[in-house]
């Protein structure tokens, strides 16, 4: 499945959101990386950030991955399971749901999270898009 | 040697604490349970040698399915946003059953800020590429990562202490950096008795550089090794007072050579991995820097090429470790020169055995790999391998000797067909 293929329209855009509380007013997709690939565990200004990941198998998580490195939802899950078992970090959550992600995002004001434009609610703050 | 126990006990509490919780909670946001298991049959074909994975492992003959099945696992506690707990152990074959043998991890880690962080406990000494998750099969194209460079490992994989890390943000990536000080120990079991040795004052220095498509690391690790004990080891210790006066100099010689209490040993390393949707290049190279016979001085490194084409993964292997000093416990060529022929046929007689054990432990080899990788589903794979090794005269160390056998002094080959299933979860 291409990324791009799967944005086929503004609606279906995947953007990167936060709490709207949040002081990051927005990130460079490099700071992005270092986030969600586990180099970081904070923001760039030092606050916590704690990332959320779309269910294994979901369209969103596919083309989050692959516009986000260029890389397969397998080698992923391998490069998190290094991270995990070498004890230097632990996965995302999980999340289910769009209501999930909504609700952790209101709930939690260290959350991140990738979401479809149509998603987006007041309560959240976009930090990044993707083309 | 109080204190490296408590150490020892407290990492091995922290292990058993973290894992109860990651079993009573591991639904919760704030625990987590994961594993890893792999489930090998080895074939090997020798008449002298019997195969096994790592130093502190026992040896197989023949067909068997023990030498590269494992289980690990692991629990994660989050304490809050600046705590966290790890607890990991391995159910492998270890040839010396004690507790500290099959924790692997277990660390309490504070994240001061976005930069540094600290850990307390037991913790991977981070020494090569892939030590501190070198048991996870999943997460490696090869069956096991080459012998000639993660066998002794299991030795120095992980250490008791504090540790140190700065991580760097850079355009391409991150740069970390880390430091620990703290001390591991060696327990392994010969002629049916314990041999453990620690390693006191370890400290290692490592830095990792990071990007999307490679990494190269570099490690530095120096520890002194102490409280040495083995079965025999009072005759050894008095050995130079128990020999009439025309030996004392080589009970000395050989006393030195066999007791490493004192003694510096040193790591250096380098490696890199190299990855791109049509391949992986992996390689690493290895200076040890030791004095004492039972683990002498020595070179490894190895060069792997791995082509994934879908779920397939075709991969080959070229490694080899040089040992830098000549298996022998005494220098039997200075003795022969300056003792009389009936004097210097006792010494060989007086020192037969320990010398044995030294060319038991000494190691000298090539070997080249061949072999596929099949993600036949997203949670399991399965590998197929044939190691061919190339060992030098006396060179066999890393492989027991079958029973009743002496260590072969021949150049000899040896080969082991491997079929590996693996899985996280």
């Amino acid at each position: 499945m291409a990324a791009k293929a799967y944005m086929t329209d503004k609606s279906d855009q995947l953007v990167v959101v936060v709490h709207g509380t949040s002081s990051t007013e927005a990130l460079s997709k490099k700071e992005l990386i270092d986030i969600y690939m586990g180099r970081f565990k904070n923001f760039p200004n030092g606050s916590t950030a704690t990332p959320i990941d779309y269910f294994k198998g979901s369209n969103q998580r596919k083309a989050f991955y692959q516009l986000l490195v260029g890389k397969s939802e397998r080698k992923i899950d391998a490069y998190w399971s290094r991270l995990l078992f070498s004890g230097r970090a632990t996965r995302p959550n999980k999340a289910t749901s769009v209501a999930e992600i909504q609700q952790e995002l209101q709930q939690n004001p260290s959350a991140i999270a990738y979401i479809n434009a149509a998603n987006v609610t007041e309560e959240m703050k976009i930090v990044y898009q993707f083309d | 040697m109080f204190i490296s126990s408590t150490k020892t006990t407290a990492s091995l509490l922290c292990a058993l604490l973290s894992l109860s919780l990651g079993f009573s909670k591991a639904a919760s946001a704030e625990y987590s349970f994961n594993g890893f298991a792999n489930l090998g049959v080895t074939y090997s074909d020798s008449e002298q040698l019997a195969y096994r994975s790592s130093l502190l492992n026992n040896g197989r003959e023949d067909l068997s399915l023990i030498p590269d099945t494992l289980v690990g696992l692991q629990s994660n506690y989050r304490f809050n946003d600046k705590f966290d707990a790890v607890g990991q152990i391995i159910l492998q074959d270890r040839d010396n059953t004690s507790l500290t043998n099959f924790v692997e991890l277990a660390f309490v880690r504070f994240q001061a800020n976005r930069n540094w962080a600290f850990k307390i406990g037991r913790f991977s000494t981070n020494s090569y590429l892939f030590t501190d998750y070198r048991y996870v099969g999943h997460l490696l194209n090869r069956v096991r990562p080459p012998l000639e460079m993660y066998s002794a490992a299991g030795s120095l994989g992980n250490m008791d202490g504090l540790h140190a890390s700065y991580t760097m943000d850079v355009d391409w990536g991150a740069i970390k950096f880390s430091g620990a000080y703290g001390q591991s120990s060696f327990n392994d079991t010969l002629n049916g008795g314990e041999v453990t040795v620690d390693y006191t004052e370890l400290s290692s220095l490592n830095i990792e550089f990071q990007s999307t498509e490679w990494r190269f690391h570099m490690a530095y690790l120096t520890a002194v090794m102490d409280n040495f004990d083995s079965p025999d080891l009072d005759g050894i210790r008095n050995l130079d007072q128990l020999v009439p006066a025309i030996f004392v100099p080589f009970a000395l010689e050989l006393k030195n050579n066999l007791i490493p209490d004192g003694k510096r040993i040193t790591y250096v390393s380098v490696g890199g991995q190299y990855s791109f949707d049509s391949f992986d290049l992996i390689a690493e190279y290895s200076d040890y820097e030791g004095e004492w016979a039972l683990a002498a001085s020595a070179k490894s490194g190895y060069v792997s090429l791995a082509y994934p084409i879908k779920r397939f993964t075709p991969f080959i292997t070229a490694a080899f470790y040089d040992r830098q000093m000549q298996p022998e416990i005494i220098d039997y060529a200075n003795a022969q020169a300056v003792l009389p022929d009936f004097a210097f046929q006792q010494l060989v007689a007086i020192s037969a055995g320990a010398n044995e054990a030294i060319r038991g432990g000494s190691i000298d080899q090539n070997s080249i790999s061949v072999g596929i990788k099949w993600d036949f589903s997203d949670a399991w794979a399965v590998k197929a391998q044939v190691d061919h090794f190339d060992i030098g005269e006396f060179g066999s160390g890393f492989f027991s000797v079958q029973e009743g056998l002496l260590t072969p002094a021949e150049k000899l080959s040896y080969n082991v067909f491997s079929l590996n299933f693996t899985t996280t979860f």
